[in-house]
């Protein structure tokens, strides 16, 4: 072998201590290699990554909001008129007067006693009966007093009116002939007898009663007290045309169901003008009822039936049911109606449905995941804080200071947590603290009460740690006690805090579910897994709504037993003693 | 050992003390309308005092019209003497409500204890004597999935499945509608038909620490020397696991089993609430949410007392059970 050879072999080949032939790791590194090698372990990360992705990139993705409600629409039935046989008298007053309601009492009282006039509030009415349950109430005007002397008559005029012999002679005629009115000039003159005292007066119209109702053909038509009264009258006196204001009318009369239609007549034209009848049928919203509808309705009454068909205005057949109670009739139709969309199946729009306020439930996920990992990872970091300290200040000073800590958390260790929350939560319910300050109180309850575990570990771990000789150097360089024990001793806990504070993330993610599931944790309208399967507690909803509970469920299962796996892995990872 | 013991029962008395102080503080606290309530409906009886006079009596009867510590001392006082007073919420002396409700915690809780041992060691120990075989991953993976369910998400699963669509069970309630009628020997099996569920709920949920624990410990036992020297001795493989190795996994796992038994009687909260067994957690959680002090407070301080029971027991244990153990 050349001395050349010698050197090639000695420079391609690696000295036992070379970097490139011993790949050395770090601790870090074979903690990392080893968690990587366990296959749950890895399976455990995975769901945890995608579990934050999926609350908080997914949540800013969400095309919805946290409580977005969500309306559809949907035809269900409702009241669309109702109808009824009026039995009640209705009053038209005449133009320019007004019938006092008090005065309607003593109407009807003095109709009921067949009087002829009533007196309210000092104002007497005079009762004139011109057909079947049709009445006028009139306010009589005396233009003259008579006084009837053995059969001579002396007539007294009332101050400011004209009293013309022609009213005289037309009165005597009358009054010969034992009538109670008589016309003169267009002006229909009244004989009113009270006890011996007669008076000629002049009638001024107040009221119109009876109990038919005017439905008008169009809906702007407006009918005045003139026409109402001449078509009362015609249909009372069955007179087929007549004239009211310069308008001519004619009337087609139903004598079988007491109802007429009117028609406006203007030379050969005829317009419908009017139907009249006694059922009064009266929209349930402000639409106008066309007379058609109207019409409709009164021939199905007639003929018993409990629903009929009729286009609408834009000639779409409409079915309308009538329900009938006594004597009054509901029409009702299906109507497009703006709803809350509750409990709607999952669909495109709504890959897992609407929960029962109508929200999305994919998005209350979401939101609920972040609330459930943000109070799991706050949680930890508090308990973790708290135990370290602790943990750290028992275990280094040892003596009356580990055991007035120790006892400490004795007591924290022993106060029963759930019972505890319970009445935290109850308390809460009382004060009605604000939804959003409530998960802040919540995080902290359970930051309290969850730390004796950490420091417990914390103090054990520092007991025989601070035995070892690293500690006695740094005694020697005069370190001081702080630095001693949370630069030098802490450190070297952070494995088994690792561990502990992932498991202890699953199970605060169980308590706070388990709270928010009986309605003490997290509060509407703030979404958490827990308060999200709340809704099973109605019975109806857990057995047809199964897509409103079991994917939160079993987000919740996933996600605890991710950090679990993690916990698992990192345990082995870190003390590989146990594995082999 | 007594010297041991003693200690421990001194310190525990010291830290039930602060444990009943602190609880009876936040109890204090509620807002709760239920004295005043009380006090409305005895004074509505006819021939009764004022509405004013029986909430004096009332407050007085409870501490409740003195300050936090003299109330907490009067309730001690009582307490001490076993009067813990009349439960709000039920009517009735607080301990004779807890009577009548333990017996069937104590039933569910032993059931679903005795069927987590029986499950949950056999388990634990096969997975460690083949570790990292598909048994194994699938026990580790069947434990954890028990340890992260959430009570109430799995017992309404039960119940949607069992109860809704196969209809074996019922919903909730201890006993079915036909139970007057049934034989004695029908009613028995009538209330275990009820305990299925629950049981179900309770050991699956919790079986999944104990089964790790034994597998922790057993693999522990199986690394340690006396396995190899046993084995190298040409011992059988069966006695080396069942002779050796078991025996020395019981140590450990003997201590934390009796450590767990006063847990019989503290009721699963959850649980009894899901299915509406009239234990001492069902009990317990009316009371607590009605804001019914006299029960919650000895209901709490009872669990106090188990735990601190427990963790005592399970220390008397480990000196007990395993020789090299000594007592300080």
């Amino acid at each position: 072998m050349t001395k050349q050879d010698k050197n090639d072999n000695i420079s391609t080949s690696v000295a036992l201590d070379d970097e490139q032939r011993v790949r050395v790791l770090s601790p870090g590194m074979l903690v990392t290699k080893r968690f990587l090698r366990n296959r749950l372990a890895v399976v455990g990360l995975a769901i945890i990554l995608v579990m934050f992705v999926f609350s908080f990139i997914g949540g800013l993705l969400a095309p919805y909001g946290e409580t977005q409600v969500f309306r559809k629409y949907d035809s269900i039935e409702k009241d669309y008129a109702g109808a009824a046989i009026n039995v009640d008298y209705q009053y038209t007053d005449a133009e320019g007067e007004t019938f006092p309601s008090l005065a309607k009492a003593q109407l009807i009282l003095a109709i009921n006693n067949e009087e002829t006039s009533f007196v309210s509030k000092d104002v007497t009415y005079s009762l004139i009966k011109e057909g079947n349950e049709f009445y006028r109430v009139v306010q009589f005007e005396d233009v003259a007093k008579v006084v009837n002397l053995r059969g001579i008559n002396r007539f007294t005029p009332v101050e400011g009116e004209t009293f013309t012999p022609e009213i005289e002679a037309a009165y005597l005629v009358a009054s010969e002939a034992g009538e109670e009115s008589f016309d003169l000039d267009g002006i229909t003159y009244y004989v009113v007898k009270s006890g011996t005292n007669t008076s000629i007066a002049r009638a001024k119209e107040i009221s119109m009663i009876s109990k038919m109702i005017f439905n008008p053909y169009t809906a702007d038509t407006v009918m005045d007290y003139d026409f109402k009264y001449a078509a009362e009258k015609a249909m009372n006196d069955k007179v087929e045309a007549f004239e009211v204001n310069g308008v001519n009318y004619e009337m087609q009369l139903d004598e079988e169901d007491n109802s007429a239609v009117f028609y406006t007549v203007n030379g050969d034209e005829k317009v419908e003008y009017a139907l009249v009848s006694n059922v009064s049928i009266n929209a349930a919203g402000n639409e106008f009822l066309s007379i058609d509808f109207k019409e409709a309705v009164l021939n199905a009454i007639d003929n018993g039936d409990t629903s009929f068909v009729m286009a609408d205005n834009n000639g779409v057949d409409i079915e309308y049911n009538i329900n009938r109670k006594n004597n009054q009739y509901t029409i009702r139709r299906f109507t497009e109606t703006e709803l809350i969309d509750v409990y709607s199946s999952p669909s495109k729009v709504h890959p897992l449905g609407t929960d029962g306020n109508g929200m999305d439930i994919l998005t209350r996920l979401m939101y609920g995941g972040r609330i459930s990992l943000v109070i799991g990872f706050v949680v930890v970091i508090i308990e973790t804080i708290i135990g370290v300290v602790l943990g750290g200040l028992a275990g280094y000073f040892g003596g009356w200071v580990d055991n007035l800590i120790m006892r400490v958390v004795d007591i924290v260790y022993c106060i029963p947590s759930m019972p505890l929350y319970l009445i935290l939560g109850s308390i809460m319910d009382f004060l009605k603290i604000d939804p959003k300050a409530r998960i802040f109180v919540l995080m902290i309850i359970l930051a309290v009460l969850g730390w004796p575990g950490i420091a417990r570990m914390v103090r054990g771990q520092i007991l025989s740690l601070r035995e070892q000789d690293f500690m006695v150097a740094t005694e020697a360089l005069g370190i001081r006690p702080s630095r001693r024990i949370f630069r030098h001793l802490v450190p070297n806990v952070i494995p088994q805090l690792t561990v502990i504070g992932t498991m202890n993330l699953g199970g605060i993610i169980l308590t706070e579910a388990t709270l928010s599931y009986l309605g003490l944790g997290v509060k509407y309208p703030y979404a958490s897994w827990g308060n999200i399967i709340n809704a099973v507690n109605d019975i109806y909803v857990m057995t047809n709504y199964w897509f409103v509970w079991i994917p939160a469920g079993l987000l919740i299962l996933i996600t605890v037993l991710g950090f679990n796996f993690i916990g698992d892995g990192l345990r082995d990872a870190f003390d590989p003693k146990m594995k082999r | 050992m007594r010297k041991f013991v003693m200690r421990r029962l001194a310190i525990s008395v010291v830290i039930l003390f602060f444990v009943a102080l602190i609880i009876y503080t936040i109890m204090r606290c509620m807002p709760s309308s239920f004295v005043e309530n009380m006090a409305r409906e005895k004074a509505s009886l006819p021939g009764g005092k004022s509405y004013r006079e029986w909430l004096a009596q009332l407050n007085e009867s409870y501490g409740l019209d003195k300050g936090i510590v003299a109330g907490f001392v009067h309730w001690l006082r009582q307490a001490v003497v076993g009067n813990f007073g009349d439960s709000w919420a039920f009517n009735v002396p607080v301990t004779a409500k807890f009577k009548t409700v333990i017996f069937d915690s104590f039933v569910l809780g032993a059931i679903s204890f005795i069927l987590q041992i029986l499950i949950a060691i056999p388990l634990g120990i096969v997975a460690a004597r083949k570790q990292y075989s598909k048994a194994d991953y699938a026990i580790s993976v069947f434990a954890l999935v028990g340890i992260s369910l959430p009570s109430f998400f799995f017992a309404t699963i039960l119940k949607y499945i069992f109860s809704i669509k196969l209809g074996w069970f019922d919903l909730f309630g201890m006993i079915g509608r036909m139970y007057e009628q049934l034989s004695p020997f029908g009613k028995f099996l009538d209330r275990a038909q009820h305990l299925v569920l629950p049981v179900v709920t309770l050991v699956i949920v919790s079986i999944g620490s104990l089964m790790r624990y034994t597998r922790t410990n057993m693999l522990e036992v199986l690394n340690s020397d006396y396995i190899r020297t046993a084995r190298a001795k040409g011992l059988s493989e069966k006695r080396v696991i069942n002779y050796h190795a078991f025996r020395n996994t019981l140590i450990p796992v003997v201590t934390i089993i009796g450590g767990s038994l006063p847990g019989l009687f503290a009721g699963a909260m959850i649980t009894e609430t899901l299915f509406q067994i009239e234990g001492i957690g069902y009990t317990s959680y009316q009371a607590l949410t009605t804001g019914d002090i006299p029960f919650s407070m000895f209901y709490l301080v009872f669990m106090a007392i188990l735990t601190l029971l427990g963790n005592l027991i399970a220390d008397i244990l480990y000196a007990v059970v395993d020789p090299r153990v000594r007592v300080n």
